[in-house]
């Protein structure tokens, strides 16, 4: 049985951080949360027309939902003085809005549960079973096993493309691969992911489970392989390490496994070894201290042999003219009498020959 | 007033003014084009409300929303310091936080539930909000803050308006650009926290993003737009309250919200400088224009190469748009005139 869940958290995770990586290298992270709610819509919708909550058509209606989002955001950024982020806001509010009020006024006593669709109960997916053969296996099982399939299957055939228009929009316009088309292409499976996703973590924790991973992947990797591959390996270790949590404290195991895709966004962040805070924080402050340097070796150049070099080099002087603390000439200075690149007489500083050669090299200064 | 009776007047008067303090400083967000930070941030108050109650245990609205505050506010820096210290774009980091911070909201929730104090009612008010259990208090909160945003914003107008517009310069002149950004934020979450109450998180968005968005369509100039954007967002806040309130089984959040969308599309359609239909007529025009007057528009570009036929000669020589000069056909200054008027129809696109 908790094998099951973990199963299905998996196969989620994978089909879901797949897609997330081009919705993150294309900046369209956002317009996913925009669709997973208006998908609400989508449902009730067909639900009006299907009448039957279990209805594989709710499913098709919530993807033509999605596909119907981008386009009238599309539609909004023509007009003028709408910008991307506004044109988000205001489409996908109002579409939730009317889903709301129609189940509201018309479905109130029928079990359309807004709460299902929003939070989702990866708990209770194992329950709702759908005979395979003689195997008994839970529907969300299959049905993220389809699309994960279908997300490998479209990434495989239209990898060339779908690269092409990540990375240079313009240039796949001219080179006549109709970028708009592989767009809506591309946000279709998004709701198609999404849709299919809810039923287990529900509209606003898969954005979680797409966007996550593949940030995370990026702090590591340069090439898109890579980065695709990082981004399943992540995915599958949050949601490993997020269902055991779960499970140890006894809570939602979705929300457990967004917490964990936080996590290790963060930890990455602090940590990784190029691109991480830390590493970035050591890098600064070794520039600036060899900054630092360069700039005390060239006012030394500047000024050495000229008539106010007694004031501008000498050791109790110098910091207030390089607006430094003393210590810090101090420590500077250190560092350039044992590199040999000066030497005090009666109290200034003088280049040494090697300091010279190295002032040479410093094509900055100049 | 009407005869609305109590209760609606109450409710009435909190969504007006969170309405037009949202749409004021919603104009803020928009214009430095981070108009869904709105929704992260009020996402990610989940944590911090249901820290807070844990904490202290309490359901008092005050102390929950300092926690929903100090959520929002751990969020936001967050979201300052990877858009500061990372390449990963910014409406990436939005939705990340967005989601996984309602993640951990919903693993403390069930961590509540399990110990039996809290329902999955509450979750569900959080994520909807509800208008109609105003009280007379919370609108003198809501009066209390709005005022204070509110001068806040007129106190600090010159650098917020400086710091939208021109970052480069603002930063130039000396300025912090963290602490400006800051400030907006700050404004932001306080009036999402009271927010969220009446309308909840997923719809608290549309009260920044919507009546901004609406004004912006009349007016170029910032304070107009401001203005214009907080009475839209208060008359949306009023009307949908009202709408809501004379129908069944009505939420007032969602009705709100559909009343602001509904002027976003007349502002679209309408709007005297950039509606579309303006638009479209101006557009129709001008292709008429064009048409009648080729022979001329091409006379005004290339002087000595056009050839009129006698018709077209005649109509334009009646209108002393052309004259003959030495058997040459010539343009007129007036003919000039128009052409330059023809075009300016289609140039004027500010």
């Amino acid at each position: 049985m908790s094998l099951e869940i973990l199963l299905i958290a998996v196969v989620t995770a994978l089909a879901t951080s797949l897609i997330g990586v081009f919705l993150v290298l294309r900046k369209l992270s956002m317009l996913t949360d925009a669709i997973s709610h208006t998908i609400l819509l989508g449902i009730v919708i067909a639900y009006y027309f299907v009448g039957d909550l279990n209805s594989p058509y709710l499913l098709v209606g919530a993807t033509l939902m999605g596909f119907m989002t981008v386009y009238l955001i599309e539609v909004l950024l023509k007009v003028k003085h709408i910008n991307e982020g506004a044109a988000i806001g205001v489409v996908f509010t109002m579409l939730f809005s009317i889903a709301i009020i129609i189940i509201n006024t018309r479905y109130r006593n029928v079990h359309l549960d807004i709460d299902m669709v929003l939070l989702g109960n990866l708990e209770f997916a194992i329950f709702d079973r759908a005979q395979i053969g003689p195997f008994s296996v839970p529907r969300s099982l299959i049905v993220m096993s389809v699309v994960l399939l279908i997300n490998l299957t479209m990434l495989n055939v239209f990898y060339k493309e779908i690269k092409l228009v990540s990375f240079d929009y313009a240039l796949a316009s001219v080179l006549g691969f109709f970028p708009l088309v592989l767009h809506y292409v591309m946000m279709t499976l998004v709701s198609l992911t999404v849709v299919a996703a809810f039923d287990a973590v529900g509209a606003i924790l898969v954005i979680a489970l797409m966007v996550g991973p593949a940030s995370t992947a990026l702090f590591y990797t340069k090439t898109l392989f890579h980065t695709i591959l990082l981004t399943l390996g992540v995915a599958v270790l949050n949601s490993v390490i997020g269902y055991q949590l779960a499970v140890v404290f006894d809570v939602t195991i979705s929300g457990m496994i967004a917490t964990m895709t936080l996590l290790s966004f963060l930890l990455s962040f602090m940590l990784a070894p190029k691109r991480g805070l830390i590493s970035r924080m050591f890098r600064i402050k070794r520039q600036k201290s060899d900054v630092a340097f360069a700039t005390l070796i060239g006012h030394i150049q500047n000024h050495q042999g000229t008539q106010e070099a007694f004031e501008e080099l000498n050791l109790n002087t110098l910091h207030e003219h390089l607006k430094w603390q003393k210590s810090f000439l101090d420590a500077m200075t250190d560092k350039a009498l044992k590199a040999g690149y000066v030497e005090i007489e009666n109290d200034c500083l003088r280049l040494t020959q090697s300091g010279k050669k190295y002032y040479e090299q410093l094509s900055f200064i100049r | 007033m009407f005869n609305l009776g109590y209760t609606l007047t109450i409710v009435i008067l909190g969504t007006m003014l969170l309405g037009g303090i949202s749409g004021m400083l919603g104009t803020f967000v928009v214009l430095r084009r981070q108009a869904l930070i709105g929704d992260a941030l009020s996402h990610a108050t989940l944590p911090g409300v249901m820290i807070a109650y844990m904490l202290i245990n309490v359901r008092d609205l005050e102390v929950l929303l300092i926690g929903a505050f100090v959520s929002a506010f751990v969020a936001m820096v967050l979201l300052d310091v990877i858009k500061n210290y990372t390449r990963i774009k910014f409406d990436t980091s939005m939705a990340l936080i967005l989601s996984s911070f309602f993640g951990f909201g919903q693993v403390l929730l069930s961590h509540i539930q399990k110990t039996g104090a809290a329902s999955q009612a509450g979750l569900s008010r959080f994520i909807f909000g509800q208008a109609a259990t105003m009280l007379r208090a919370d609108v003198y909160m809501i009066t209390l803050i709005a005022l204070i945003v509110f001068i806040t914003v007129m106190v600090f107008w010159k650098e917020l308006k400086l710091y939208i517009f021109d970052e480069a310069f603002f930063k130039a002149m000396g300025l912090s650009a963290r602490v400006a950004s800051g400030l907006i934020t700050v404004l932001v979450v306080i009036i999402i926290v009271i927010g969220i109450r009446m309308v909840g998180v997923i719809l608290m968005s549309a009260l920044l993003i919507a009546p901004s968005v609406a004004a912006r369509q009349f007016t170029n100039r910032f304070y107009l737009n401001v203005a214009f954007s907080g009475l839209i967002g208060s008359l949306g806040g009023i009307i949908g309250t009202y709408l809501s309130a004379t129908r069944a089984n009505m939420p007032t959040g969602p009705v709100i919200v559909i009343v602001l969308g509904t002027f976003v599309i007349v502002a679209i359609m309408f709007s005297p400088r950039t509606g579309l239909i303006k638009r479209y007529f101006q557009n129709v025009i001008y292709k008429k224009r064009v048409k009648r007057f080729r022979k001329l528009i091409h006379l005004y570009e290339h002087p000595s190469q056009t050839y009129l036929d006698e018709t077209e000669a005649q109509y334009f020589l009646s209108h002393d748009y052309v004259m003959i000069e030495d058997g040459n056909v010539k343009i007129t200054r007036k003919g000039m005139a128009r052409i330059r008027s023809i075009k300016a129809v289609h140039v004027d696109e500010s």
